[in-house]
């Protein structure tokens, strides 16, 4: 897993791309460096998982606490780029529904910036 | 082995006549030298037992009874013994005290009028959980922290799954579940219900450990208890999820399918939270997944809705029920098993046996497998409509 801080746009908006597996043994970091972004008052967050190959379900809960933290602070978190295979996760587990998923990091930024 | 048969059970009841027909009912078991039973008038004269004879293994208790009721006495039973199981006996569809007596350790329970038989599977279930987590006890010093933390979580889990399935001329059902040697947390569960009804789950809780498993164990058990009595599979999701989201301090959440079938009409109805959908495959050995429902995973989010989908199975018509361990499976060049083999896999099935037929889904994984390790459980259910059903 290798996570990198591709962007950080003039109103404050970060944008992290996620590389490689986010299983079992790599996601309690994934909780620390994601959580410490978040916590740092990043106002949007976007994640792009183009390269994202796997992701355990341990490691979605993640993403769902990350989303529901930034959410109280009046901050947002949204994923972009992501492939078929994972966004069929999302589909199927409902997740969807809770984190905004969006087709390109432009069309999250805009999003993230309104 | 740390227990031996007979098991010492304590049944505590302010109904007299329990005593000679719990006697008569399980006269086999207790001439087999499998069950011992005491009795109790109420909560008192039961710590009383507790107190004085320091082998009972069980507690099978009434809720409402005079000087102490059955919750009061389970706050106290651990403070006695905490290795104790206990089985709470309830009125039917009575959730509030079925989660109260859950929240307070009870370990399962019996809906009133007991049906004997149903009695007699979760007093083994019971004893065979207390079983293994005496073992898990008794290793504890052997092991560094975290293996037995996994070894209890993993016991845990093996002790909730059914070990044998309804017997019904108009269907077969069979189940299994293939840990992975350290992650995972699938379960699968049947419940009888009403008018020959049969509800079925198949589950997966996004985390591992003992936190892990503890939830498993209360999301079968509120499954079990909001499926008795329940308006249909949306419903218990509905009821379920809010359950689980008050007590859930972690972000840990359960993914589900939870379906029942009507014998009397072929008529199968399913929900899903967040979880893969039901496979129906005919028997010509073509298939279909069923329509999502759109539910999302269990634990999350409160006051959600779940919409549930029906088909009328036609004789001889089978559902796959699976967790994402088949699915994902992967080969050490991280392929992945998928649905088209999943479909070749159920396709191939020998026909009337649903034993068969979900062995040979766990076969096929592991052929495509090959020798690298699971990652995550593997969970498969195969309900078959007989021919003749």
């Amino acid at each position: 897993m290798k996570l990198t801080v591709v962007n950080v746009t003039e109103n404050g908006v970060m944008v992290v791309a996620i590389e490689g597996r986010v299983d079992s043994s790599t996601a309690p970091k994934f909780r620390r460096v994601l959580g410490g972004v978040a916590d740092a008052g990043t106002k949007g967050l976007v994640l792009d998982l183009e390269n994202l190959r796997f992701i355990s379900s341990a490691a979605l809960g993640v993403l769902l606490e990350v989303t529901k933290a930034q959410a109280r602070r009046g901050g947002m978190l949204a994923v972009c780029s992501v492939p078929d295979a994972l966004r069929k996760i999302l589909e199927i587990s409902g997740f969807d529904q809770i984190i905004p998923v969006h087709d390109s990091q432009a069309e999250a930024l805009a999003a993230c910036s309104r | 082995m740390v227990v031996k048969p007979p098991y010492k059970i304590l049944v505590v009841d302010d109904e007299p006549d329990l005593e000679p027909l719990m006697l008569q009912r399980m006269r086999r078991n207790i001439r087999r030298g499998q069950y011992n039973f005491v009795f109790a008038r109420n909560g008192v004269q039961a710590l009383d037992r507790l107190h004085q004879e320091d082998d009972i293994d069980m507690v099978v208790s009434d809720i409402n009874m005079p000087e102490m009721d059955g919750l009061t006495l389970l706050q106290q039973i651990p403070k006695v013994d905490p290795n104790i199981r206990s089985i709470i006996v309830s009125a039917y569809g009575d959730m509030e005290n079925i989660r109260t007596a859950m929240n307070r350790g009870a370990f399962d329970f019996v809906t009133k009028p007991i049906d004997f038989r149903d009695l007699r599977v979760t007093i083994d279930r019971t004893l065979q959980h207390l079983m293994e987590w005496r073992e898990a006890l008794a290793s504890r010093d052997q092991l560094v922290a975290l293996q037995n933390e996994l070894t209890v979580a993993s016991k845990m889990q093996q002790s909730i799954l059914p070990t044998h399935f309804p017997d019904h001329p108009g269907y077969q059902l069979f189940a299994n579940m293939e840990p992975a040697r350290s992650v995972g947390g699938d379960f699968f569960d049947v419940v009888t219900l009403e008018n020959e009804r049969i509800g079925m789950t198949v589950a997966d809780v996004s985390d591992k450990g003992v936190p892990a498993a503890l939830f498993m164990m209360s999301t079968r058990t509120l499954i079990k208890g909001a499926a008795i009595g329940s308006a249909g599979p949306g419903d218990v999701l509905r009821e379920v999820n809010n359950l689980l989201f008050e007590d859930n301090e972690t972000e840990m959440f359960v993914t589900v399918l939870y379906a029942e079938y009507n014998p009397a009409t072929g008529e199968f109805v399913y929900a899903s939270g967040g979880h893969d959908p039901p496979l129906l495959v005919r028997p010509d050995g073509s298939s279909t997944s069923l329509p999502l429902t759109g539910g999302i995973a269990l634990g999350l989010l409160p006051d959600l809705d779940y919409r549930q989908n029906s088909v009328i199975l036609e004789p001889g018509e089978t559902i796959v029920l699976y967790t994402d361990g088949v699915s994902e499976a992967m080969t050490s060049d991280e392929e992945q098993f998928g649905l088209e083999r999943l479909r070749d896999a159920v396709a191939a099935d020998p026909g009337e046996d649903a034993e068969a037929a979900n062995e040979a889904v766990f076969e096929a994984v592991s052929d495509f497998v090959g020798d690298n390790p699971p990652s995550d459980d593997i969970t498969c259910l195969t309900f078959r409509r007989t021919v003749s059903g």
